[in-house]
């Protein structure tokens, strides 16, 4: 009698244990029933943002403070409303960026910046500032490049520079511009 | 010691001044490109290149400009292939009713802001004209202009393959309000103030 109740609980445990087991791969092999969120509605919204990059040493390198920041899931994007960009670097003229809106993509390796865009370095010793003004562009920060393909004008101390697109690189210090180049110079001096 | 066999080398003072006002005027530069390089301090335009500065226009395929610490700007001006580069500035009247212009054209113009001197390398050619008859013309190898003591200097070239070639116009009044173009198809100078002098020294030349 012992021996038979023994067994019918045995008997029954290894009855659940199939059957969860058979239901439990059941419901893995389903589809997800979740629906993906779509790639126009943010799944979470920040106002008032300032987010800060450290390098590997954890020094500050740059702070982005925008008025809004709306992150992707989908895609791990962000869409940034006033967005300014600021370098934090002490031994290195400031450099800022900022526009009415930007999209951060691949992981806050690229960032399309649009609508009133303005690009700033501060003067140096050796070196008047440098302003850049477009409606359109493309900045790769920890490169410190920045590119344009629509209408810029560009200013240096007492240069004017115009053109249909350019590239600047902060790190090697080197500015191209392209498609119809006017530039004016004011006259030295005397 | 390099073999410079100079067929002749000339030096010319001319009566009036490159356009005061021009030194006041902003350098405008035009390319279909152009890359500023701040750490080499070098500015390379290129594509169909002009600079000009109120009445003087310098054009060629390539411009490369530095500015001095103190301001002023300087461009190497080449051309492309088959072709020339060309410069081209007004000159203060020395006389009522006559306009003066400077022509040149070269393989490289060399053009220093503040000098005021234009060089004109390899198939130099230069002009004066008034009221645009040409009065003066000179061509050579190298010929530098400096606008600021209205000089100008032709090297011929070396081994004799270049010879220097220069017809200037008297430097009467007379003559130049008459307008005549001066006679040309002379080796040497003509007669007048204006005569040509050996210079002391060699313009800068290039090897």
């Amino acid at each position: 009698m012992r021996d038979r109740l023994t067994m019918l609980i045995a008997a029954v445990l290894l009855a659940v244990v199939t059957v969860t087991s058979y239901w439990y791969s059941r419901e893995m092999r389903r589809p997800t029933s979740r629906t993906p969120s779509s790639p126009d509605t943010p799944d979470f919204i920040v106002d008032s943002v300032v987010l800060t990059q450290f390098d590997d040493s954890g020094r500050a390198r740059y702070r982005l403070i925008a008025e809004r920041l709306s992150y992707f899931n989908e895609n791990d994007d962000a869409e940034l409303a006033m967005p300014r960009l600021v370098s934090l670097q002490p031994d290195e003229p400031q450099l800022q960026a900022s526009a009415a809106r930007a999209r951060i993509t691949n992981a806050g390796e690229r960032v399309l910046m649009q609508g009133g865009v303005l690009l700033q370095r501060a003067a140096a010793a050796d070196r008047p500032a440098l302003t850049i003004r477009t409606e359109q562009m493309t900045a790769i920060p920890d490169l410190e490049q920045f590119a344009s393909d629509v209408p810029v004008l560009i200013e240096q101390g007492d240069t004017r520079l115009a053109g249909a697109a350019m590239e600047y690189d902060n790190l090697k210090r080197v500015l191209t511009v392209s498609g119809g180049l006017r530039g004016e110079m004011a006259p030295a001096h005397r | 010691m390099r073999m410079l066999l100079l067929v002749a080398l000339a030096a010319c003072t001319l009566p009036a001044h490159a356009e005061r006002a021009d030194q006041s005027q902003p350098t405008i530069i035009e390319a279909d490109r152009g890359v500023f390089d701040e750490l080499k301090q070098v500015n390379v335009v290129s594509g169909r290149a002009t600079l000009t500065r109120g009445t003087l226009r310098i054009t060629g395929e390539r411009m490369e400009m530095r500015t001095t610490p103190d301001g002023y700007r300087s461009a190497v001006v080449t051309a492309g292939p088959d072709a020339l580069t060309t410069f081209r500035q007004r000159r203060d009247a020395s006389q009522p009713g006559v306009e003066e212009y400077i022509e040149g054209t070269a393989e490289r113009i060399e053009w220093d802001e503040k000098t005021e001197s234009v060089r004109f390398v390899n198939r130099a050619q230069w002009r004066r004209l008034e009221n645009g008859v040409v009065r003066d013309e000179v061509s050579g190898q190298v010929i530098v202009y400096d606008a600021a003591a209205s000089t100008y200097r032709v090297d011929g070239g070396e081994r004799g393959s270049g010879r220097v070639r220069a017809v200037i116009a008297p430097r009467t009044s007379e003559a130049a309000k008459a307008g005549e173009p001066s006679k040309k198809g002379g080796e040497a100078a003509r007669p007048g103030p204006a005569a040509l002098r050996p210079a002391t020294e060699l313009p800068a030349a290039k090897k």
